[in-house]
């Protein structure tokens, strides 16, 4: 049984079809990059898996249990790390700190186990000394960082990343591509970083007029 | 001003917000109330002590207390002859609402003031509002300068002309849609997280010596004031 598996997936936006009878499975601890043109649907698969897009036919399986409702979709998110494209979208916590630990405590875990995450991602991401920094006064790379290490805490499952390296420098994208081959959950990483691409050396998926493909690893070099 | 007394580190910014908040409703309440000198001057001595302990910090507080005291010089000046009496009364009183404001509220950064609100009974709802509103408006702004910065690298110089009307117009319009856009991305964000109706709060306040301390100094000197001069 795959961990995530996708089925003749339609999504349909604005009357554009964006994904087309898609078929897409990843298994536990897989971890896989899509590549593909602007506006091909990258984003909107990934929306699509968390349950933010509605789709048009198809059917999502997540640890074998088919997302349907909302409430599925709620479940299944618990597990899911989701980071956006741009972390403005994604952060809203007054101080690093408190960004760090929002899922935790929203999720339940207890405080000594939220406390002990929050430490380990800030040590992790080098971010200690940031700690009490409010978000909105945050460089862009900073942001980044935060918006990985925030979903992280989540102790997720699967996770999905939208060009999780935009914006960073040399050193911290050496730090998160580490960290990403480090976890040891299942990663969907969407990306046009030739580099990231070359760096992590995963499969790859190309999204292509509303289907995902296997490509070649000699695609990043395009 | 948030920003800058709440990063200063004495006696008054390490209290409890809710300390402070109880602290400064209990005085400015019969500060805004008072009609009398005697009344007045009962409740005085927290603030002028609040504001000496803020002294070192004048530099940031007179640019408050300056344009807040030109205000009410020039609002005062329209009684100042024939009542000088009640125009000093009103400068006194707006003036140690304005220290008491800056020393219990100021000195302490936003999301402690709401916080510790929500631990006084403040609906939840609300605060979330008005935590938001904080937290965007910087955002908001950004976005404003931002956009304002493409248009004038494009050659767009403000002028009165329908042509700047238009452009602000376009800006503006480009502001509410894309505040809409990150509202729900944002909203997004929150339920991928697992937000269901509540923000939870990481770091929680521990009630200290130090502040029962100066609340039961305060609510002392605050019952000896009403007992004096109100009842």
């Amino acid at each position: 049984m795959a961990f995530l598996a996708v089925r003749n997936l339609t999504v349909k936006r604005e009357g554009r079809t964006v994904l087309s009878e898609l078929n897409f499975k990843v298994d536990r601890g897989e971890k896989i990059l899509i590549v593909g043109e602007n506006g091909a649907g990258k984003t909107t698969f990934l929306e699509t898996l968390l349950g933010f897009v509605k789709a048009a036919t198809g059917e999502i399986l997540f640890k074998g249990k088919a997302l349907k409702e909302e409430e599925d979709f709620r479940e299944a998110r618990k597990k899911i790390g989701y980071v956006f494209q741009n972390p403005d979208d994604q952060l809203f916590s007054p101080t690093v700190e408190e960004e760090l630990a929002f899922a935790p405590l929203v999720l339940g875990f207890e405080r000594e186990k939220v406390k002990r995450l929050v430490e380990k991602y800030l040590k992790l991401f080098g971010l200690e000394k940031l700690r009490n920094k409010p978000i909105f006064k945050l460089s862009g790379g900073e942001k980044r960082l935060v918006s990985i290490a925030c979903v992280l805490t989540q102790e997720p499952e699967l996770l999905l990343l939208d060009e999780p390296t935009t914006g960073l420098d040399r050193e911290n994208f050496k730090k998160v591509t580490e960290i990403l081959r480090s976890v040891d959950c299942s990663v969907i990483t969407v990306t046009h970083d030739t580099k990231l691409i070359e760096t992590l050396n995963w499969k790859i998926y190309k999204l292509e007029k509303g289907r995902l493909r296997p490509a070649a690893h000699s695609l990043s070099r395009k | 001003m948030e920003a800058v007394l709440s990063k200063s580190k004495n006696i008054l910014s390490d209290l409890d917000p809710r300390v402070k908040w109880i602290v400064f409703i209990l005085y400015s309440v019969p500060i805004a109330l008072s009609i009398e000198w005697n009344q007045l001057l009962c409740f005085s001595p927290l603030p002028a002590a609040s504001s000496i302990i803020w002294m070192k910090e004048w530099k940031n507080v007179l640019p408050v207390l300056l344009p807040a005291n030109g205000f009410l010089a020039f609002v005062s000046a329209t009684v100042a002859f024939s009542d000088p009496d009640l125009a000093l009364f009103l400068i006194l009183k707006s003036n140690l609402l304005i220290l008491l404001t800056l020393s219990l509220l100021a000195s302490s950064s936003i999301f402690e003031i709401l916080h510790a609100l929500h631990h006084l009974g403040l609906p939840n709802k609300l605060l979330q509002l008005l935590f938001f509103s904080y937290r965007y408006i910087h955002t908001l702004k950004e976005q404003l300068d931002i956009t304002l910065k493409s248009a004038k690298a494009r050659g767009f110089s403000p002028a009165t002309n329908m042509k700047t009307y238009k452009t602000y117009a376009y800006l503006l319009t480009n502001l509410l849609v894309r505040s809409y856009i990150r509202s729900e991305n944002i909203f997004k964000a929150m339920k991928a997280r697992g937000y269901r109706g509540e923000v939870p709060v990481f770091r929680h306040f521990k009630m200290k010596t130090e502040d029962r301390l100066f609340l039961g100094f305060a609510i002392m000197l605050w019952i000896g004031g009403i007992w004096l001069f109100w009842l």
